[in-house]
């Protein structure tokens, strides 16, 4: 998923907001960052047709706020990220967790014990 | 037809190509027992020699070049008599099997080099999109809210460390440490890009192949980062239990939502990883002088039967008029 600086902006605002219409986002940006009200609802707009805002029209004005929640969002993009870097054996991309096809609880049981083992031996061979 | 130097480029790139594809092929067809052969290297070596491994059809394109340019280089250094330089005369038609292989040739290498092209554009945008929602410590690491279990290094030229919440919550200060110092590790060895620029080397190698060299060289650089953070923290077992943590909570993960399975990026065998943490022979060193003297004596024998190899390919691109 691709967005441009103003929409991270104006959907880390609806998060922290929960729902705005364009005039309240443009008072909020006009100030930090300037801008037209008009890029505000083309902004706004354009998040609502990639279906990451949902909108309410209430009177003239709609109202906006994020369709889907931080966490889940963010949760989605690392899935994406991360199935991307790997489809082709092309990453770049280097990551602490080691998950296989064939990794289960048993084998990460049998890990534990080796380590465990391990320690008993350095402990016995100390003086 | 093309002539002159046209038309000597053209087979040029066809004499290129088809040394590479050749060369790693043969590679390929050797390959599971150079591997095999490897496990008595320890890390670092094992990293030199698959950068061999990788390296080797461009050094047998190179070669390719040379014997098509200059074969009279091995005259002026060699004395061997064959100076000549009659390759400008190259008559190139495109109807022919030389046509075709070039054309295919560009074709799939610019194929190549475009998709390469598009995914790191859009490669670029999901982590510029993931850096600006998450936040930034006092490290510089980025903090990302999220309840998967799972730290990595993202970006080729400015990598930056992503830890999510999920870890920050489960981990203890310690075990946090050591994975952030995991990241720091392949932040400061530029693994991304190393990783990144070792894929497009092996893109000429066979699949089954290039995913092999490909998952070796990533468990390798794991095992790298792995004994670093455990020469830093004078205890192994605890890099080993922590990394035997963080992975069982994200198999944990795993079974809460299924789609995590697209996560299994990092395929790196864990077993392999905690048994070189724990374990205490390491292996050998790379035999620098005696990959010193086989790559002197390639060469010289290269620049020695410089002279036939020319003609033969010479014959094979059809070059004399």
């Amino acid at each position: 998923m691709q967005l441009g600086e103003l929409e991270k902006l104006v959907l880390n605002y609806l998060w922290e907001h929960g729902t705005a219409d364009a005039k309240q986002v443009h008072d909020h940006f006009k100030k930090t960052r300037g801008g037209s009200l008009n890029t505000i609802q083309s902004t706004l707009d354009r998040l609502h047709k990639k279906a990451i805002l949902a909108r309410e029209k209430q009177g003239h004005a709609y109202q906006y706020r994020a369709a889907i929640e931080k966490k889940a969002f963010l949760g989605e993009l690392i899935r994406t990220v991360t199935q991307d870097f790997s489809s082709d054996h092309n990453h770049v991309l280097a990551a602490f967790v080691s998950l296989s096809a064939d990794l289960d609880e048993a084998h990460l049981d049998r890990l534990e014990a080796l380590i465990k083992v391990s320690r008993q031996q350095k402990k016995d061979e100390a003086p | 037809m093309i002539t002159g130097t046209g038309g000597l480029l053209l087979h040029l790139w066809l004499a290129v190509g088809l040394s590479v594809l050749g060369a790693a092929l043969l590679m390929a067809l050797i390959q599971p027992r150079l591997l095999a052969w490897l496990s008595c290297f320890n890390v670092t070596a094992k990293q030199r020699f698959l950068w061999c491994i990788a390296l080797f059809p461009y050094g047998a394109g190179l070669y390719a070049a040379t014997l098509v340019l200059t074969p009279a280089l091995t005259h002026e250094f060699l004395r061997v008599d064959h100076g000549h330089l009659h390759s400008l005369q190259g008559h190139f038609h495109w109807f022919s099997w030389q046509g075709a292989g070039v054309l295919l040739l560009s074709t799939v290498a610019g194929w190549k080099l475009l998709t390469m092209l598009w995914r790191r554009s859009r490669q670029h945008h999901q982590l510029q999109t993931l850096l600006a929602f998450s936040e930034v410590d006092a490290t510089g690491c980025y903090r990302v809210e999220s309840d998967i279990p799972n730290a990595f290094t993202l970006g080729l030229l400015n990598p930056k460390i992503l830890i999510s919440r999920a870890l920050d919550r489960a981990l203890t200060a310690d075990e946090l440490a050591i994975v952030y110092r995991h990241e720091l590790a392949h932040q400061r060895a530029r693994d991304p890009l190393r990783l990144s620029f070792f894929g497009m080397l092996i893109s000429v190698f066979i699949p089954s192949a290039r995913q092999e060299l490909y998952a070796t060289l990533e468990l390798l650089i794991e095992q790298q980062a792995d004994a670093e953070v455990a020469s830093q923290f004078c205890d192994p077992s605890t890099v080993a239990a922590t990394l035997v943590k963080v992975n069982r909570l994200a198999l944990r993960y795993q079974r809460q939502a299924p789609d995590f399975s697209a996560c299994g990026f990092c395929s790196t065998a864990i077993e392999a990883r905690i048994q070189q943490l724990l374990g205490s022979d390491h292996g050998r060193t790379f035999p620098i002088p005696t990959f010193l003297l086989s790559t002197f004596a390639l060469v010289a024998v290269g620049m020695y039967y410089a002279n036939s190899l020319h003609h033969s390919i010479e014959t094979l691109l059809h070059y004399h008029p």
